[in-house]
């Protein structure tokens, strides 16, 4: 995978993939090279302890390749080590119905469009990689269209997250693909050092009370970018919600009527108002987004 | 047919209208169901938005109210489904019923015998189906006969009789039948007479039943009427024998000359007989008869009313008319007489009061016999004349112009006395104090004659004092106002019992500019008077001349039609003559009579046809209409229960309604504020007018007076001084409060100021401004007065006298007008005339609408297209 250009065309939201490197840049962070780890520390000599070997991949570092074991099998592993200022990261997937959209579109597109799902999985297991990848542990809860998490997946290693971004690839970002992986579990969580909200929000009236939970929050808000434009819209159709009591609009209205436009930009801007207000970081994202936007805006969360 | 029918006619309306309805329904349904609706999650976030679209929501609708609509949807399928034009139906032969109108009008009787006619139509009933059932009415009584045998016929028709009043078939059968009548086939026994078909839509009646015409003219040979026309008493008489012209006329075939007898009978007494002769070609005759009045005396003591002449004519040919042979008439009618008594004016004929009010009465109808003087023994014949007119000329000698003597030679037996009509020749003073003397001496009906004028006439001078007098001699006037009573030209005395009626004229009745009579007026006047008086009115005339044909009325609008208990013949008018219109035997095409049985095919009386049935939708528009006003009261209960949480709604509406009922625009007005010693209410109506024509200032009609400087003035924007004097105080300066409304912006026109010096001295002490003193200066031609509205050329001057204007504040503050321009505005006032010179009422106007402008609006036109540099280019 090439994380720059690809025949000469930006790089959009939905070619992301989880080996596109991104470490966090480490220049303010206050740790030993030797040591792994995204999160800033006071110790002077943290502990370490063996949490997992693998291959060696091409740019690890060289220190950490277990030699022995190279004289024993004649194999680069490399042995993977955590410390106690390794972080944790929380990364909520929102999984509802309305995230499979546009894929329930019946609209005759004239070409695929990533679903909002797909984004927003692209961008958890992505996070979820490079986390792991510094050496943090990573949780990744399923929200469901309840307002609380409910399940749990918690990858051990990057290649974890790879086989599972694989399936995932494989099964066309179904909803279904990632139901094996998550166990139930109760969403206990009070603090964190990374928290992470990837979804479209739509039906979450609480999510004042997540932002508060991780030392760092942050709301990729993954809409499709045919809810900000309606441009395409057919006059002849009307269009519902897919709440419990659904309201229609004609379709022309969507397209002509600019109260429809202003409304949905009052809701982004309420959105980010909301993050900004406790501290935490907004990026909207949509499937035709600038992957270097993306990646410009990790470099903020870690500094 | 009648018009719910026609509109309710469902077939070709409402088959469409169905078919209409069901596509719109289904284009809906299909509309809906190809309306896929997408999933469009964002659109969660504008749940409060109010351009969505509403939900169809399955609801259960309100019970009464649906059962309504559900009923009357109901009712309207089945009804406008139902086919209700006619339906031709199978008869059932049993129950067939035939019904006979007989018509026994004068011309039927003209041509046909009594005999002939019961054989006639005893020959159709043979022709009837032995089931069928007859019923017979004839054209002289609304009731309906059952006829059994034929024998029936020929007792009915013989105790009928022909009548001699004309038929209205339509009317007569409306009458009879009705509404409610069940009748398969009818037959009308008549002849063509145009008269009787002309009012018979009896193409309605073939809705409901067949109709034929049995025509009896066949049966009659000739076609020609001899009857009277007209009978007259002849004027030019000798005093012993009464001498008549009865004009005969002939109708129909004029080919062959015709004669006979006509005699004139009172009651049984034959007076006279002649015979007469019609020549060929000729319609009409006029045959003199005469015979000794002495007779006719005799019957005059009697008194006895019931008693008519009546003239018979027989002609001598078989195949004249039977019965339209006999007329009716009064036998002495009174003389149409009235008496004038006036000087003869000489050569003067046309300048003859007396001599046009002769003509006017001649028009009228009225005989005129005119004398120079009252002379006892030349009027003994016309005491019993309805009406005496005497004119008063300026003598002295009371019996020379008043006819006391005259009516106190009069019989003591005498019942009617004669309206005495009292008019001078002019209204000069003498005159109008004659006309007194003599109407005071005849309405107290005094024993003794007043030899001098009593001292009230005496005052008399003029038509008012005239009018003042007769007041208090208590007459009443006949005409001018109710408020104006001094206007009336006629006065007339309170008749107490024994006296006759005196109109006593305070000018005289002739055609005259002055008194905006015209010749053609004066004959009306005068018949008015006379019907006022009961001179000529109706059957009570005094005036009756000879006769003509009465105008019969329709049988069926005879007033024994009309009451309850007829069922006898109704009693035949004492003078009733035969209409002419039968008389004349004109004749109806035989294209628009029913088929014709006696020509055509006489068996069809009998003939098995069918019949037809009319459905009357009436029955179903009501219980529609009953299920209609169900449903919307329903509603209104179903809205009243369900809806009263929404109290606020129902309210904002009510008052909405109320609103718009009670809606007025906003208007705002201005008053003139008049400072004057004069009053000018209610004189500006035409002024207020046409400013609102010509500007969209309201100016109220109402002006405000004021008598002084006032505080309530003072709130005034504009004040119209008449004359500089008025706002002067008693130091001859400005009233200081006026001074002080004028610093505030208040603008003050002075009209009749002529003197700038006095102006000045107004000005000069009391309105002082010290950073911009006010000026006296003439109007200029570029002042905003000149333009404000319109652009004046000039202000019109008044004997050398200008306008002025006093500049104070940088505005018109006073101006000074050289005259009054408000009463040259005044259309009732009348105008300075010294100042009329170049004025017009246009101009005026114009003057006043800038000058209302200038005081409203200042100078509004100052930084608009009259600027100085524009108006120069103009």
């Amino acid at each position: 995978m090439k994380p720059e250009q690809e025949s000469g065309q930006l790089l959009k939201m939905h070619d992301l993939h989880p080996m596109q490197i991104k470490e966090f840049p480490r220049r303010n962070i206050k740790t030993s090279i030797q040591f792994q780890g995204s999160m800033r520390t006071s110790l002077r000599h943290p502990s370490r302890d063996f949490e997992s070997s693998r291959r060696y991949i091409h740019g690890d570092p060289v220190n950490k390749i277990d030699w022995k074991a190279y004289a024993r099998n004649d194999q680069l592993i490399i042995r993977e080590k955590r410390d106690e200022a390794s972080s944790k990261t929380h990364i909520c997937l929102q999984h509802q119905e309305s995230m499979n959209w546009p894929k329930s579109l019946k609209t005759y597109l004239q070409q695929q469009v990533a679903t909002k799902f797909e984004i927003a999985a692209r961008v958890a297991l992505h996070l979820a990689h490079t986390h792991l990848r510094m050496g943090d542990s990573v949780y990744i809860w399923k929200v469901n269209s309840s307002n609380k998490p409910q399940h749990l997946w918690q990858p051990r290693s990057p290649s974890d997250v790879l086989s599972a971004f694989s399936t995932l690839h494989q099964q066309k970002f179904s909803p279904k693909s990632l139901t094996g992986l998550f166990k139930t579990n109760q969403f206990g969580v009070k603090k964190s050092d990374y928290f992470y909200w990837v979804g479209d929000t739509l039906g979450l009236p609480k999510l004042d009370s997540f932002l508060t939970i991780g030392r760092k929050n942050v709301l990729f808000h993954t809409l499709s970018s045919l809810e900000l434009d309606f441009t395409w819209t057919n006059d002849k159709l009307n269009y519902c919600n897919d709440t419990s009591s659904p309201i229609e609009f004609p379709g022309r209205d969507l397209k002509e009527n600019s109260i429809i436009k202003q409304e949905i930009s009052n809701w982004l801007n309420k959105r980010e108002q909301q993050v900004f207000s406790k501290k935490g970081l907004y990026l909207l994202l949509t499937e035709s987004s600038d992957l270097g936007q993306y990646l410009n805006f990790l470099n903020q969360i870690a500094t | 047919m009648n018009l719910l029918s026609s509109i309710f006619t469902p077939s070709i309306l409402l088959i469409p209208a169905a078919i209409l309805f069901l596509i719109s329904i289904s284009a809906w349904l299909i509309h809906r169901i190809k309306q896929d609706i997408d999933i469009l999650p964002i659109l969660a976030i504008m749940p409060h938005l109010t351009i969505k679209k509403p939900r169809i929501r399955l609801q259960q609708p309100p019970l009464i109210p649906f059962f309504s609509f559900l009923t009357l949807a109901i009712m309207a399928q089945i009804f406008l489904m139902k086919p209700h034009m006619e339906v031709f139906k199978p008869q059932n032969k049993d129950k067939k019923s035939v019904h006979y109108f007989i018509d026994l009008s004068p011309s039927v009787a003209g041509s046909v015998s009594i005999d002939a006619y019961i054989k006639e139509i005893q020959e159709s009933m043979t022709l009837l189906n032995p089931n069928d059932s007859l019923s017979v009415s004839l054209s002289d009584s609304h009731q309906i006969h059952r006829v059994k045998q034929p024998s029936d016929i020929d007792k009915l028709l013989r105790s009928h009789g022909f009548h001699r009043q004309g038929l209205d078939i339509g009317g007569a059968l409306n009458k009879q039948l009705g509404a409610g009548a069940s009748i398969n086939k009818l037959v009308i026994f008549s002849d063509q007479d145009y008269h009787s078909w002309q009012r018979f839509n009896w193409q309605y009646l073939e809705n409901k039943m067949e109709v034929y015409f049995y025509n009896l003219d066949k049966l009659s040979e000739n076609s020609s009427n001899i009857f009277i026309g007209t009978v007259r008493l002849v004027r030019q008489t000798q005093a012993s024998r009464a001498e008549w012209d009865v004009e005969l006329s002939k109708s129909g075939d004029l080919s062959l000359e015709s004669q006979g007898i006509l005699t004139v009978h009172l009651g049984q007494q034959k007076l006279a007989s002649t015979n007469w002769l019609i020549p060929k070609q000729q319609n009409s005759a006029t045959i003199r008869m005469t015979w000794s009045k002495n007779i006719l005396e005799a019957h005059n003591e009697d008194k006895d009313k019931t008693l008519h002449l009546v003239w018979s004519i027989q002609p001598s040919a078989n195949d004249q008319i039977a019965l339209d042979n006999i007329f009716h008439s009064e036998v002495n009618p009174s003389p149409p007489t009235a008496m004038i008594i006036a000087d003869t004016a000489g050569e003067q004929t046309l300048e003859d009061p007396a001599h046009q009010l002769q003509v006017s009465l001649e028009v009228s109808g009225i005989q005129v016999k005119r004398y120079d003087w009252i002379k006892q023994d030349s009027l003994a014949g016309h005491l019993n004349d309805p009406l005496w007119i005497f004119f008063v000329g300026e003598q002295n000698d009371i019996d020379s112009f008043c006819p006391i003597n005259l009516l106190k030679n009069q019989t003591p037996a005498k019942k009617n006395h004669p309206t005495i009509w009292l008019s001078p020749y002019s209204s000069s003073k003498k005159q109008l104090q004659n006309v007194c003397w003599c109407y005071d001496q005849l309405s107290t009906s005094q024993t003794t004659k007043l030899e001098t004028m009593p001292s009230y006439c005496s005052e008399i001078s003029d038509r008012s004092s005239f009018a003042y007098v007769f007041k208090s001699l208590g007459a009443t006037p006949l005409g001018g106002h109710i408020e104006q009573s001094n206007e009336a030209i006629i006065w007339k005395n309170v008749k107490t019992s024994g006296n006759s009626d005196i109109l006593a004229f305070n000018l005289a009745l002739r055609p005259s500019k002055e008194q905006g009579i015209n010749h053609a007026q004066l004959p009306l006047l005068i018949k008015q008077l006379l019907e006022v008086e009961g001179i000529q009115t109706g059957n009570d005339s005094k005036l009756i001349r000879g006769y003509s044909w009465p105008r019969v009325s329709y049988i069926s609008e005879q007033k024994s039609w009309l009451s309850n208990a007829s069922d006898s013949k109704p009693s035949e008018p004492v003078e009733s003559n035969v209409p002419i219109a039968e008389s004349q035997l004109k004749l109806i095409q035989t294209s628009q009579l029913p088929p014709d049985l006696s020509k055509w095919n006489p068996k069809a009386i009998a003939s098995d046809m069918s019949h037809k049935k009319e459905q009357d939708p009436l029955p179903w528009l009501k219980i529609f209409l009953i299920f209609l006003i169900s449903c919307i009261a329903a509603e209104v209960i179903w809205i009243i229960r369900e809806r009263k949480n929404q109290v606020k709604l129902t309210q904002t509406m009510l008052a909405l309604l109320l609103g718009s009922n009670f809606y007025q625009t906003a208007r705002s007005e201005i008053h003139l504020a008049i400072l004057s010693r004069g009053n000018y209410n209610a004189q500006f109506k035409s002024l207020a007018k046409s400013v609102q024509n010509q500007t969209s200032i309201s100016l109220s009609s109402q002006v405000h007076n004021y008598h002084s400087v006032s505080n309530t003035l003072l709130l005034e924007p504009l004040i119209w001084a008449s004359d500089p004097q008025i706002i002067k105080n008693k130091q001859q300066k400005m009233d200081p409060k006026l001074a002080i409304w004028l610093k505030r912006g208040g603008m003050l026109i002075v009209q009749n100021a002529r003197s700038l010096e006095e102006l000045k001295t107004l000005t000069s002490s009391s309105l002082n401004h010290q950073r911009s003193p006010g000026k006296w200066l003439a109007i200029p031609p570029d002042h905003e007065l000149m333009r404000s509205f319109y652009l004046l050329e000039a202000l019109p001057p008044c004997n050398n006298h200008s306008w002025y204007g006093y500049q104070f504040d940088d505005r018109l503050a006073i101006l000074a007008l050289p005259f009054n321009l408000l009463d040259t505005l005044n259309t009732t006032a009348h105008s300075d005339k010294m100042c009329q010179g170049p004025l017009n009422k246009i101009l005026n106007q114009r003057i006043f609408i800038n000058t209302l402008m200038t005081a409203l609006t200042t100078d509004y036109k100052k930084d608009q297209i009259h600027m100085k540099e524009i108006l120069k280019r103009l």
